[in-house]
């Protein structure tokens, strides 16, 4: 069975899509949010893939964190005002008001404290942590060059730390430098063999590298949940695409989903050459 | 004689009358006359003596006119001698004086002596002892009167003139010498003679030679006598004398009722005379007489008219009562004193009077005074009291003193609290008119003894001492009691918190014992400190500013302390305000104060700087930097600087409190107010710029460095890397071009210049010309290594882009071939062209440029990829199945080759990129997916995966 996707239906996935987005930072839902705790290996780390139950007891707690990964960012600052007094000389207090800077994407400001967060880390540990989120204000502002050497620094600081070493997966990817990206991959699989964006990385750098089968290995190992996710389910497509499984490929476009404009964008790209291949 | 002397007179008075112009002073007129009259006396001497035969008669008249010359310098002489006399008093010698007279005496003396040897019998005999005699009596005093006016009765007969007044003479020289019945004997025989004018004056003497002798009626009734003849205008008035004289006869013969008949009769002033009367009849004892004269006068003599006389009589009165202990009546008449209009000579005796009187009265009652029981005559007192205040009225100038002695007599009873008002009395009268002895220091001791023996409440004696320091000071400002005084009335006033007189006593005792400054110094603190106390804040104020004028030289910090308490009283109410949530009444209060113009600066200060907090918290940082700014207008340096360490540290707050703006505001103000403190301002500028750059405000950036770079000693290196950095990574490329020409960063950090450079540059290669060329004249300008390398390698990439596109333009066109040979031919050809290329580009690669590189593998990628696609479409038209199965098979090896040396590319760029981690912007054919990138740019956005590390370790 063919999919119905002609033009006006096109159209109508791209206007889901923008208002997705649009309805998406209304209702401070996390496109990446992950449910289940054990699928994120990051999750000692940062709260950025708590989806709204494992944020809640967070925020019933008032952490200042979780409220601004909630967007609740006035309330969070007005409670990191009134504990500054306490916490001049705790890196992490400054690190976590970065860290809502970046979040609510005013970088100058995150770039300020995590200088602040920097002169008060005191172990190589504490460094990586302020490191690696300065990295993220460098890769937010597209200076690649900057957030790769710190997100180095920061691995070269504190090895066990999952984090830098994702961000800098990022940027190997996006560079296309795929070996140093599987090589660093491999590093976080064993540490979180279960983790989506860990398996969804390294399936992308097996697709870049035609290894599609292999691929599709790491796609399966993502719980079927998530591999609709656009950015997981567009790698998918493209790696049923490349192998010749169309309708795979289709099907993984149609029950994808559509908040992100850009992913929206690129499985229309994938729907196009599905269409070519139905000789339409 | 005396006719003569009358004669020369008037002369004198016609010869000086006649050619008087000018009006000559009473000396001057007297002189002249002195002077008319001896030459008149000269001028007949010299006519006398001009007389060839002089006559008895004319040497009589040189006589008598030598006695007009002794008189005529009798009268010079006496002057001189009453002149002397006045000045010398009794040192002052008669013959020394009357030297000329005496001589003239002698000269005349010899001349009648001479005259009566020469001429014993002459007519003139009588009348030349005669003026022997006078002469004697009135200008030598040498005792010869007697004798002359003996030879002059003796040498005259009873009926001649000379006779007669030889007699009257000699009655009048036994008159004097007291020889009474020698005297009445030659009155007896002169009174005979009632044709004389004198016979009124000889009654007279008579009279009182009669008293002498006890014959009181004879005496009476001549004087009597006397008194009426001299109504006659024939007679000489001796009126006066007469009544004097019968005066005292009425009162000596008992015949007083006589007297004031006679008087009412006949006196002229018939109330003096009886009010004389009265008093020599009260002298001798007669009370009940003197008592009815008394009454008849005090109905006759008019006070109004006769003031002079009333006064008299009341005087009389004091002393009749005084005298016959009339204790009532006395009082009675010297209540009147003050009504009684007295002439200063009676004032004066009334006053003695009086003031003898009530000092007796005052001996008495302080002799009966019982120290034990404290009784003592109240009557008495009163009766002083009112002694005292018939003096004040009296005599007015004094009644300070008089107030002094009524204080004392109550003080000498122990009533302590009268003596004390009416010491007070004193003084003030004193004050308005100082009595002849000082009062003040009597006064104010007594004044402080009545106080300490009077038990007064608390306030009472604090007010009567305020009243006595008060006094004294006003008295003696600077003496050794007044030193101890002030402390004390300052003490008084500062039991009752009367602060203005507090100050004022204080001021008063710094103006006169300036060497007493520490303990001046006690005195204010203590006022200080009560008004701290009270949370007298305008007040304390006032007391502080004077501190900071200098006043008592308080040292700096004590000042300061004082200004900080003042502070903490007036500002914690607006604290306290601010705390409850109520900024709008805690900026009101404070505002109060700012604007108040008798607190000192510093307190203004401190509350438009804490105004300045206020709107710090409540984020209106226009108004905060405007009262911080106020603050400034009213601190001195030192303070500017205090509050400079502040304001750096809230700068710094405010920007830990994410603020920034406010926080750049902060800094700036310490700019604008400190710009000369050009060293400490780089640390305030650096953060100024920083807090800003959070901000990305690159506007006020710039604006900041415009107008405060003048006020740092330096823009560190490190800052404007910083700023370079910032522009660089958020994008602000013009600004970042400006920063870096601006400030020659090309030279001061060139690796980080060349690398942005080149950055942006490869961000715009081949989409932006105006950028590319504008950053790549900046790469060769800088004469880099790495710049060098990119604009060395770069051209040489473009020709190998040239040569490859003209290259892959050149494929072989097989319409029409039939021979497969030069076919062959033209493709060696074709491909034997590619070598020099492939060495272009091995040289490209060699130059080690990443980018350039990739770049290079993504043309020979592209034209393996062009000439795989192109040998497969090579055909040729020869008609053979098997040389097409054999061409087709060997372009597709062809092909194939290519395909594989184009993977080879791929490969061997990836291996490029992985081995450098090159993060190339440009790279399209050698990608290793670009199949994939091609159906789809698959690629992820690192940002859209980047995660935070907030949760920490």
């Amino acid at each position: 069975m063919r999919l119905l996707l002609d033009w006006d239906y096109r159209m109508k996935l791209l206007m889901i899509g923008v208002i997705f987005g649009l309805v998406s930072c209304a209702s401070h839902k996390n496109p990446r949010g992950i449910k289940e705790a054990n699928l994120d290996g990051l999750k000692y780390e940062s709260l950025t893939r708590y989806d709204s139950l494992r944020l809640d007891p967070n925020l019933k707690l008032k952490s200042e964190l979780a409220l601004c990964h909630n967007e609740n960012y006035d309330e969070a600052f007005d409670k990191f005002k009134a504990k500054l007094d306490k916490n001049l000389n705790n890196y992490l207090y400054w690190n976590q008001i970065s860290t809502c800077y970046i979040l609510k994407k005013e970088y100058s400001k995150a770039k300020n404290f995590l200088e602040l967060a920097m002169a008060q880390a005191k172990t190589n540990k504490q460094k990586a942590v302020v490191l690696n989120n300065m990295g993220v204000v460098y890769l937010e502002k597209k200076n690649y060059h900057e957030a790769k050497e710190v997100f180095k620094e920061a691995i070269k600081l504190n090895g066990d730390t999952l984090t830098p070493r994702f961000n800098l997966v990022q940027i190997y990817l996006h560079f296309g430098i795929y070996e140093r990206a599987e090589k660093e991959l491999v590093v976080l699989l064993q540490k979180a063999p279960t983790d989506i964006d860990f398996l969804n990385s390294l399936a992308h750098v097996k697709l870049m590298k035609k290894d599609y089968k292999t691929a599709l290995v790491y796609f399966n190992r993502i719980p079927k949940q998530y591999r609709s996710r656009d950015d997981v389910a567009t790698n998918l497509a493209m790696t049923y695409y490349m192998l010749g499984l169309f309708e795979d490929a289709k099907k993984t476009l149609s029950n994808a989903d559509k908040s992100n404009s850009s992913y929206v964008s690129r499985q229309l790209d994938i729907t196009k050459r599905l269409e070519k291949v139905d000789g339409k | 004689m005396r006719q003569i002397a009358v004669l020369l007179f008037l002369l004198s008075l016609s010869a000086v009358a006649a050619p008087q112009k000018k009006v000559l002073s009473p000396e001057e007129f007297e002189q002249q006359r002195w002077m008319q009259i001896k030459k008149l006396i000269e001028q007949e001497m010299s006519t006398i003596n001009k007389a060839r035969r002089k006559s008895v008669k004319l040497q009589y008249r040189m006589f008598e006119l030598k006695s007009e010359m002794i008189k005529l310098y009798k009268e010079k002489e006496n002057k001189q001698f009453v002149s002397l006399r006045q000045k010398l008093g009794n040192k002052v010698s008669r013959a020394q004086i009357f030297k000329k007279t005496l001589s003239l005496y002698n000269d005349a003396h010899k001349y009648g002596l001479a005259l009566l040897k020469r001429y014993p019998k002459t007519q003139y005999k009588a009348a030349i002892y005669y003026t022997l005699a006078l002469n004697s009596r009135d200008f030598a005093y040498d005792n010869k009167q007697l004798g002359y006016l003996r030879l002059a009765i003796d040498n005259s007969t009873g009926q001649s003139q000379v006779n007669y007044l030889a007699r009257t003479s000699l009655a009048e020289y036994y008159y004097n010498e007291k020889k009474w019945k020698s005297a009445i004997y030659q009155y007896d025989i002169v009174l005979k003679n009632q044709d004389d004018e004198w016979y009124s004056k000889n009654l007279l003497n008579y009279g009182w030679c009669k008293l002498k002798s006890h014959d009181f009626e004879v005496a009476i009734s001549s004087l009597e006598k006397s008194h009426k003849l001299s109504e006659d205008e024939f007679y000489v008035d001796v009126r006066d004398q007469a009544m004097t004289g019968l005066i005292n006869f009425y009162v000596y013969g008992k015949q007083i009722d006589r007297g004031v008949k006679f008087i009412d009769n006949n006196a002229i002033d018939k109330e003096e005379s009886l009010l004389k009367l009265a008093q020599k009849a009260s002298g001798k004892g007669y009370y009940a007489e003197t008592e009815k004269i008394i009454k008849d006068l005090e109905g006759r003599i008019d006070p109004i008219k006769r003031a002079e006389l009333y006064a008299d009589l009341r005087l009389f009165q004091f002393e009749v009562y005084k005298q016959y202990h009339k204790t009532e009546k006395l009082l009675a008449v010297t209540k009147l004193f003050p009504e009684t209009k007295f002439n200063d000579y009676q004032r004066e005796d009334a006053v003695r009077k009086v003031s003898d009187l009530v000092g007796a009265k005052q001996v008495i009652l302080k002799k009966d005074f019982s120290k034990h029981d404290q009784v003592y005559s109240k009557s008495t007192l009163n009766e002083i009291v009112t002694y005292f205040d018939i003096l004040s009225a009296v005599n007015p100038p004094e009644k300070a003193q008089y107030e002094y002695y009524k204080a004392e007599t109550f003080y000498s009873v122990h009533e302590f609290k009268p003596a004390l008002e009416t010491y007070k009395v004193s003084l003030v009268d004193y004050d308005k008119t100082p009595s002849q002895k000082d009062l003040r220091k009597l006064d104010l001791d007594a004044i402080f003894s009545c106080i300490e023996n009077i038990k007064f409440k608390k306030k009472e004696k604090a007010l009567e001492l305020e009243y006595a320091y008060t006094k004294y000071l006003s008295y003696w400002p600077k003496d050794k009691k007044a030193q101890s005084i002030y402390p004390r009335l300052y003490a008084l006033y500062s039991v009752d918190k009367r602060f203005d007189k507090m100050q004022e006593s204080l001021d008063k005792y710094i103006a006169n014992f300036p060497e007493d400054l520490k303990k001046q110094q006690d005195l204010y603190r203590a006022q200080i400190d009560v008004l701290i106390k009270d949370k007298e804040t305008q007040l304390l104020s006032q007391k502080i500013t004077q501190m900071q004028k200098g006043y008592l030289h308080f040292a700096k910090d004590e000042v300061k302390k004082s200004e900080t308490i003042l502070a903490n009283i007036l500002f914690n109410t607006f604290q306290e305000l601010n705390k409850a949530g109520e900024p709008e009444k805690a900026l009101l209060g404070y505002q109060g104060v700012h604007f108040t113009e008798y607190y000192p600066d510093s307190i203004k200060a401190e509350a438009a700087f804490n105004m300045g907090m206020i709107y710090t918290d409540l984020s209106d940082n226009n108004n905060a930097i405007k009262w911080y700014q106020k603050s400034f207008e009213f601190y001195t340096e030192k303070e500017k600087n205090e509050k400079r360490i502040f304001l750096e540290k809230m700068a710094l707050r405010t920007a830990l409190l994410h603020d920034f703006i406010k926080a750049a505001r902060l800094n700036k103000f310490l700019l604008k107010n400190f710009c000369d403190q050009r060293e400490q301002n780089v640390k305030i500028f650096t953060a100024a710029v920083q807090n800003d750059l959070a901000n990305d405000y690159i506007t006020k950036v710039s604006n900041t460095m415009d107008k405060y770079k003048h006020c740092v000693s330096q823009f560190p290196n490190s800052l404007k890397k910083e700023l370079m950095t910032h522009y660089f990574e958020n994008r602000h490329e013009n600004t970042l071009l400006d920063f870096i020409d601006e400030h020659k960063l090309n030279v001061i950090f060139p690796d980080e210049v060349a690398f942005y450079y080149e950055r942006m540059f490869w961000q715009y290669y081949g989409n932006n010309p105006g950028w590319e060329s504008k950053l790549q004249y900046r790469l060769k300008k800088m004469n880099h290594p790495k710049a060098l390398l990119l604009t060395k390698t770069l051209p040489m990439y473009e020709k190998l882009q040239e040569r490859l596109k003209f290259f892959k333009r050149g494929s072989i066109p097989t319409n029409g071939v039939k021979d497969p040979n030069i076919f062959a031919g033209k493709l060696q050809t074709r491909l034997g062209a590619i070598q020099p290329i492939l060495a272009e580009a091995d040289n490209i690669f060699a130059q080690g440029h990443g980018q350039i590189s990739v770049l290079v593998y993504d043309a020979l990628t592209d034209l393996t990829d062009h000439l795989a696609s192109e040998m497969a479409q090579y055909e040729l038209g020869i008609d053979d199945a098997d040389f097409q199965k054999q061409f087709k098979a060997q372009m597709n090896s062809l092909a194939a080759n290519f395909e594989s040396q184009r993977n080879n590319y791929r490969h061997q760029a990836q291996g490029l990129i992985e081995k450098y981690e090159l993060l190339v912007v440009r790279r399209n054919e050698s990608h290793e997916a670009s199949d994939i990138i091609k159906i789809s740019d698959i690629r992820p956005e690192s940002s859209q995966f980047a995660i935070t590390f907030g949760l920490g370790l």
